[in-house]
């Protein structure tokens, strides 16, 4: 059959396509699906479904299923990351999370491992088919392509708006089971000032002032805009944009990375509070001829691909891209940064089984990740999941992954940056022994390079004396006293 | 020069070979086989040295820097695995815990990392045959990282001990790169010299005693005729506990269990401590035709594993029809007379088999290790026990289990007695304030008690607690269940 009368064959209605689905089902939305047509038409479903497991990645918008009411019928397991608007959910105890690498996420079903589970619906968003009859899953990849190659069924949102991207991002029509039509909605200006209106009058300002200069496709803001009336500016910025402000404390501990980072050096950069400012700082401005090998890419580094910053030169393995397995679908994004990224093949996006294996991060030589972390225990454990207790403020994520990939890879660092101290300067983030309950996202024996912005702890082949010395002497000035009495008790006689 | 020249011209005292040790250089001592006199001697200059680091693994004898008093001359550094002679020292925080890994010991080093720089290692001491034919001694049944310091210290000094035997692999070095030998073999006592050592200690654990010389290796002997008289029946005690040589009630159990984990075809390594080190002569292999050996450790019975045709290695992916051991300490005695100069065994540095890549090149590749304790997310802590006490190190078991997980069907199981000394339960809600987690929960795979086995790779916290719950100890699963309840649950 041709293509194009396969397509149109299973070009459905979202209340169609999501007939598939029956109780006791797994159905998998991966990382940053966005495919919210198919999800609230599932939603409604609610009273004819029970034990529907739901596994899925951390979603920019809300679904149906974290309402009150959908327990009965819904489950929802979230892997790897909770991130800002599940948080809540996940903090009621309602849903449930599942701890895994991106390098063994389909481990358990590949070796068919006693007790595993196939996925049965897969849910993704995809570009409409180009003349060969194949769809894009444009910039934000991560372990769809792998999902659709195991799930029994696969059902997919087709958005114009999406750009096509080059690398492992295609699927063929043959492939997908059912199309829903759900190009995104492009505000009238109208609607925009709507979208403003819902913002709470004291922080408008703001809000505009940060759209006015990241500048975000409008599309992407009429989608999160029940988000945008919800955060309060600085989560906004911080957490949902990753734009939090560029202080005296940012500018420091950029500095203090760009100290270990050389010309040549592959780089990976996780995403978080700190590390997507330092970015944005200039972090790279200085320097020429990086590679790039990441999970998330930080907004900016499209421009420093077309500035020449990044080449991939020196890489070992896919030379002269920018490989990275997602440029986010949020509002973070400029629009001329996912223009560039259009079609270019400078940009690689591939699955996350493949950017986060340990052993193809080790591939290449000089492999610098940075990632963020909540808190370091003074023997070197770093967390970056926990804040109080047994709160998940986030799942571990890849990091794990990057963080042995650039210790095996030949002259790489592994490099984790953080504040010193958090709410307001009264609690140092270096903190003597982790409390009860909190999680360790890193163990010690993997602990490289920390950074805050008073200066580089290096930590790989130091004892646990020398440890707390360095960590303590990157502390905030004001609790180094407290730190050094409570290292003393700790590891001296 | 000639080889027998060289080796000749190298041949020195004990006292005479430490004058090399400069105020503050760092010197290493290996895993065992640990030099005997060398750091005797080193002690004895304490008052002309100062701020000399000391990086020891596994320490088998104090030569006073393990106590009060030295702390001028000497820095006393655990690195790896702290053991008996140690703990008590590490406790009163006389020496620090380095927490580095086999296979990244030497990556600040060799990277020439600017901070690395005071890292070299000046000195190293160690144990060797004397010369073959060809000029080479070799570094007998107990290889783990003695190649790879040999080849980056500054100062190579060994002790020539006879009763070092030859095995494949990588532990044999060249005379012209050492530069001291001190000549010594250890005193091997005689039966009766045993028991009058016995009759000296207090009577109360004069029983305990004797049964731990019934139990050791003979290559043990020496070092617990040392030990024997100068410790108290608490030391007495606390040596008892570390060598366990027998198998108790759980770790049958948990052999049972871990028979369901392994498959015809695997290949396995055994980790450093116990459980794990029983499951080859509680037979938990027996009945398998074609299993692989990559292990960082021996254990009783491993050499005849081979020898009955339990282990053919012919499905090895890597080193087929080659068990591949760092060190083939833990084998009996039995055992190492069958895998010396045996070329069906080697011996290759730990830098080669801890390294996480190389470990994953073994398909199949199962990692046996043991925690002390694991909360209900799957955080495993293999060093600490209910609290901050460092009670060992991590030693290999970081590399070994993600190496393992990497591996295309490869699995990493913990082993686990689901109840401490005391009768806790060592899976637990939540980890207690200073716990050190060896292995992170996105990590965790397998853990078997003698209860059963828990999967966790691919669940999620609610099913991981339900898993790990169904093999805790009876008698806690009530209070666990809630704990459960509160922590995943609404409510």
């Amino acid at each position: 059959m041709d293509w194009r009368e396969d397509y149109k064959r299973k070009l459905v209605s979202a209340a169609e396509a999501v007939k598939v689905v029956k109780s006791g089902d797994r159905v998998v939305i991966p990382l940053l699906g966005g495919v919210d047509t198919l999800a609230e038409a599932l939603g409604e479903r609610k009273d004819e479904l029970r034990d529907v497991e739901i596994l899925q990645g951390v979603c920019g918008t809300g679904y149906p299923w974290y309402q009150p009411g959908y327990e009965e019928a819904f489950t929802a397991n979230l892997a790897q990351y909770t991130g800002p608007i599940p948080r809540q959910f996940m903090w009621d105890r309602r849903g449930d999370f599942t701890p895994v690498t991106y390098a063994m996420e389909f481990k358990d079903v590949d070796e068919r491992r006693p007790g595993y589970k196939d996925p049965d619906v897969v849910m993704v968003k995809v570009t409409p088919p180009d003349s060969n009859g194949f769809c894009n899953f444009g910039v934000d990849l991560w372990e769809k392509k792998e999902y659709c190659k195991r799930a029994k069924i696969v059902l997919a949102e087709v958005d114009e708006k999406m750009v096509r991207t080059c690398g492992d991002t295609y699927i063929h029509c043959s492939d997908v089971n059912y199309f829903v039509d759900a190009t995104a909605y492009d505000p009238t200006p109208q609607e925009m000032e709507e979208v403003m209106a819902a913002v709470p009058p004291q922080n408008r300002e703001k809000v505009q002032a940060l759209f006015d200069e990241i500048k975000p496709p409008p599309y992407r803001i009429w989608k999160m805009k029940g988000a945008i009336a919800l955060f309060p500016p600085e989560t906004l910025a911080g957490t949902v944009m990753g734009a939090g402000p560029i202080t005296d404390e940012i500018i420091s501990i950029a500095h203090y990375v760009s100290l270990l980072i050389n010309n040549g050096d592959c780089i990976q950069v996780g995403t978080g509070n700190t590390s997507n400012p330092v970015v944005r700082s200039g972090l790279f401005k200085e320097k020429h001829d990086l590679g790039f090998h990441c999970e998330t890419a930080p907004p900016g580094i499209p421009t420093l691909v077309k500035e020449g910053v990044f080449t991939g030169k020196y890489k070992n393995i896919d030379i002269g891209k920018a490989v990275a397995t997602t440029y986010g679908p949020g509002i973070e994004w400029r629009q001329d940064e996912l223009d560039y990224i259009n079609d270019n093949p400078l940009f690689e996006i591939r699955g996350s089984h493949y950017t986060n294996n340990p052993g193809v991060i080790a591939a290449n030589d000089n492999h610098v990740s940075i990632n963020n972390a909540l808190y370091v225990d003074l023997t070197g454990q770093i967390g970056s999941e926990t804040t109080t207790g047994f709160l998940l403020y986030n799942g571990p994520g890849g990091q794990l992954d990057w963080v042995i990939g650039a210790l095996l890879s030949k002259g790489g660092r592994s490099v984790t940056v953080m504040p010193s101290t958090a709410v307001g300067g009264s609690i140092s983030r270096i903190v003597p022994l982790l409390e009860s309950g909190v999680l360790a996202t890193i163990p010690r024996t993997y602990a490289d390079f920390i950074v805050t912005e008073h200066g580089i702890a290096s930590l790989l082949g130091k004892s646990q004396r020398k440890r707390a010395d360095e960590l303590i002497a990157i502390a905030h000035p004001d609790h180094r006293e407290e730190l050094k009495k409570e290292a003393q008790k700790l590891f001296w006689p | 020069m000639d080889w027998r020249e060289e080796y000749k011209s190298k041949l020195v005292s004990a006292e005479d070979a430490v004058k090399v040790v400069k105020s503050g250089d760092r010197v290493v001592i290996p895993l065992p086989a640990q030099p005997r006199l060398l750091p005797h001697a080193l002690a004895a200059r304490k008052d002309e040295l100062r701020n000399v680091e000391i990086q020891a693994s596994a320490p088998t004898q104090n030569p006073g820097w393990y106590s009060l008093g030295m702390e001028e001359s000497f820095i006393p550094t655990i690195e790896l695995f702290i053991a008996g002679i140690a703990r008590s020292s590490h406790d009163e925080k006389i020496c620090t815990y380095l927490p580095d890994l086999f296979s990244l010991r030497f990556k600040g080093i060799d990277e020439r990392r600017p901070e690395s720089q005071d890292k070299q290692v000046d000195v190293f001491m160690t144990v060797v045959s004397p010369p073959n034919r060809h000029g080479f001694v070799s570094l007998g049944a107990s290889l783990w990282h003695k190649r790879s310091y040999i080849k980056r210290a500054g100062c190579v000094i060994a002790e020539v001990d006879e009763n070092q035997v030859w095995t494949y692999g990588t532990s044999a070095v060249h005379v012209s790169e050492i530069d001291y030998f001190v000549q010594h073999t250890p005193f091997q006592p005689t039966k009766e010299q045993i028991a009058e050592v016995v009759a000296g200690v207090p009577e109360e654990v004069r029983g305990l005693a004797e049964y731990m010389f019934s139990q050791v290796e003979p290559e043990y002997y020496s070092m617990l005729f040392e030990m024997v008289p100068i410790l108290d029946a608490a030391g007495v005690r606390r040596v008892h506990g570390m060598l366990t040589p027998e198998p108790d009630e759980a770790a049958h159990g948990i052999a049972e269990n871990l028979k369901y984990v392994l498959k015809d075809g695997d290949t396995f390594n055994i980790g450093v401590g116990r459980p794990s080190r029983f499951m080859v002569e509680l037979g938990v292999f027996d009945g398998f035709h074609d299993m692989g050996i990559h292990t960082e450790m021996g254990a009783r019975g491993m050499g005849m594993l081979v020898k009955k045709g339990v282990a053919s290695g012919r499905r090895k992916t890597l080193h087929p029809e080659v068990a591949v051991f760092s060190t083939f300490m833990g084998c009996s005695t039995e055992d190492i007379e069958y895998m010396a100069e045996n070329p069906l065994f080697q011996q290759l540095d730990t830098e080669y088999v801890n390294n996480i890549p190389v470990v994953a090149r073994n398909e199949n590749m199962v990692a046996i290790n043991n925690g002390l304790q694991v909360d209900l997310t799957g955080q495993i802590c293999s060093e600490t026990q209910f609290g901050p006490r460092m009670i060992n190190g991590q030693g290999g078991q970081p590399e070994m289990h993600v190496g393992a997980m990497l591996a295309k069907g490869g699995r990493g199981v913990t082993l686990l007695p689901s109840m401490a000394v005391g009768g806790m339960s060592t899976i637990v809600g939540q980890l207690e304030k200073g716990s050190l987690v060896t292995i992170p929960r996105q990590l965790a795979d397998t853990v078997v008690t003698e209860h059963g086995v828990a999967r966790l790779l691919d669940k999620n916290h609610r099913q991981r607690a339900e898993e790990l719950i169904a093999v805790a100890h009876p008698d806690h699963r009530a209070e666990l269940r809630k704990e459960a309840q509160r922590l995943f649950w609404p409510g």
